[in-house]
């Protein structure tokens, strides 16, 4: 498994702005072991550009990614990452399609889709730098970007399902993605893309009422110092896919694990280091700080 | 797993000195023996063969199961069960109270679940009504009444699991439900009260906003429209409790699994065979006939 954390800063007042945070992106899922196709058409960060003053969520280019585990023989696994702006060019933002494959020319076919093209996500232009979380074990894939703002940041993972040990299987996808209406959750049949559940936000989990008698609120547990919460962990399912619990990604509530904490957590039946993803009240996962795993 | 199903009224009796209490308790007492929790010597436990009705709201007695698994040695869980009545004379009621060991003399010690009541409303039928219970020897599943709502009574109890399913002595979940009295879901981390993530009329599952696109509301009595929905698993936590999946039972939907079906259903890296036994929930949002809590058959 491999993970990155670096800063950059998106903000696409610019072309050269724009293609200062889209190849960073780029660099980084290659760092993490995502493997670019030879896909025609894709995006140049050299010479990438706009005339006039775009609107509308445009997208100024793609880039086609795949995963590179065992399983991508048996059950490929694509990803079309739209690279544009939202309401306007200043704006930063993408749109992820999941796909079992493309046409060598940038298109995933409706017949290969499996998580139709995302809804546009859109970070607020960044004045400075802003983190950029990424992970991949070869049969997952997220990343964080921008958190601790309070305006919408972005979100993004894909999963395999796994069995009760963690070893992924073919049968299932998760996803997850967040824009402006908060985050949504998918989990797809890989054989039969139609059938899947859906959740809205908070997600697939429901939190408890209360944790050793501390009311549990919306952005945080328990606000006493002397009661830590347990890691929460994210069970997901589809029509015709056995549950699995999320291996990628664990919630805590922000009192429990402040920005950079690392802490063990037993998923699957074995404990894995995850690290604190810092969100503001009420804007992360589920409502509280996503853990990403780690090492 | 041991299974059990019998069929009982949910009546205690018109007046004190009703031996109705028999009829609805003792076949819970003779389950709790087929599905393998084991009486203990406590002294002053009911006598089946005597107790009467008390005069009002009372209970006319008590007894002490414990569990006989291996972790029993060195992480007991022992239960008590009161039996009697407490918002009509006339209507079953029983007290639950969970613990780590007993007296000798019926007091639980250790408390982790405190006194909980679990109640039929204020209404009773002389229709018998077909109760369950199973246990794989680190659990309990009770559906008393099942088939009417406000007769329902629910108790489930297990042992914290390993991503395989084995049991642990690390944490362990008490679901306690009924319409009159509500329901509440508990896990706690053995041996603690306080230490403890709880869930109440929601439970700890979240349902899916749709499948294949088609909407799933609290109010509807199916979201599937022929297609099928995946078995909802149920994920455990506490403070200090590793998170795992509970075993003891699942949710469907009601179009995948009326009144008795027995869906398949891969929990913990195992296919097992659940059985919808109430017709209607458990409590919470599976207190309704929109969702169908299945308990483990076999």
């Amino acid at each position: 498994m491999a993970v990155f954390l670096g800063n950059f800063t998106p903000n696409s007042t610019t072309p050269e702005q724009f293609r200062a945070w889209g190849s960073y992106m780029r660099d980084a899922m290659a760092a993490v072991g995502l493997v670019q196709t030879a896909d025609t058409g894709q995006i140049n960060w050299a010479t990438v550009t706009w005339t006039g003053n775009p609107t509308g969520q445009t997208m100024f280019g793609y880039e086609i990614w795949r995963f590179n585990d065992t399983l991508q023989g048996a059950a490929p696994l694509f990803l079309k990452v739209e690279y544009g702006c939202g309401p306007n060019y200043t704006l930063p933002g993408y749109a992820i399609t999941l796909g079992k494959g493309t046409d060598g020319a940038g298109t995933i076919s409706t017949a290969k889709i499996i998580a139709p093209r995302t809804q546009y996500s859109i970070m607020t232009a960044a004045s400075g730098a802003v983190p950029l979380y990424m992970f991949c074990d070869g049969s997952a894939f997220a990343f964080f970007a921008g958190p601790g703002l309070s305006a919408p940041t972005w979100t993004f993972f894909v999963e395999r399902s796994r069995d009760s040990t963690g070893v992924p299987t073919a049968s299932g996808v998760a996803v997850a993605n967040q824009n402006n209406a908060g985050c949504l959750w998918w989990c797809y049949n890989y054989s039969t893309p139609l059938a899947f559940a859906y959740w809205t936000t908070p997600g697939p989990v429901n939190l408890p009422s209360n944790i050793s008698g501390q009311p549990v609120q919306s952005s945080s547990v328990a606000a006493s110092a002397t009661v830590s919460a347990p890691a929460i962990l994210i069970p997901v399912y589809a029509p015709g896919v056995a549950p699995w619990v999320l291996q990628t990604l664990v919630v805590v509530p922000p009192g429990d694990a402040g920005a950079g904490t690392q802490m063990n957590v037993i998923v699957n039946g074995a404990s894995r280091v995850y690290r604190s993803i810092p969100c503001a009240d009420g804007y992360g996962l589920m409502r509280l700080n996503p853990m990403i795993w780690w090492s | 797993m041991a299974i059990a199903t019998w069929n009982s009224n949910p009546y205690n009796g018109a007046a004190a000195g009703d031996i109705n209490i028999r009829q609805w308790g003792k076949p819970i007492s003779d389950a709790l023996a087929t599905v393998g929790w084991v009486k203990s010597a406590d002294t002053g436990q009911i006598d089946w063969s005597t107790v009467v009705a008390g005069a009002g709201n009372v209970y006319a007695g008590y007894e002490i199961w414990k569990l006989a698994d291996a972790l029993q040695a060195t992480a007991p869980v022992f239960l008590r069960l009161d039996y009697g009545s407490v918002n009509s004379a006339s209507v079953p009621a029983m007290k639950v109270t969970v613990g780590t060991g007993s007296s000798g003399a019926g007091a639980i010690s250790g408390i982790m679940q405190a006194e909980q009541i679990m109640c039929v409303q204020n209404t009773y039928t002389d229709t018998a009504k077909t109760s369950y219970a199973s246990s794989d020897g680190s659990s309990l599943t009770l559906a008393l009444f099942t088939g009417v709502s406000q007769y329902l009574l629910t108790l489930i109890i297990e042992r914290s699991r390993d991503s395989n399913g084995a049991p642990t002595n690390k944490g362990l979940m008490v679901c306690v439900g009924s319409t009159y009295y509500g329901t509440s879901w508990t896990v706690y981390k053995y041996g603690s009260s306080a230490v403890r993530a709880r869930w109440g009329a929601v439970g700890p599952f979240a349902f899916p906003a749709d499948f294949n696109n088609l909407g799933v509301g609290a109010s509807s009595s199916s979201a599937l429209d022929a297609t099928t929905a995946p078995a909802f698993p149920i994920v455990m936590y506490a403070p200090e409790v590793p998170a795992w999946v509970m075993q003891t039972a699942i949710v469907v939907m009601p179009g995948d699994a009326g009144s008795g079906a027995q869906p398949l259903a891969t929990i913990n890296g195992a296919q097992r065979t659940y059985k919808q036994v109430t017709g209607y929930g458990m409590g919470g949002p599976m207190n309704s006939s929109s969702y169908m809590p299945c308990i483990w058959w076999s």
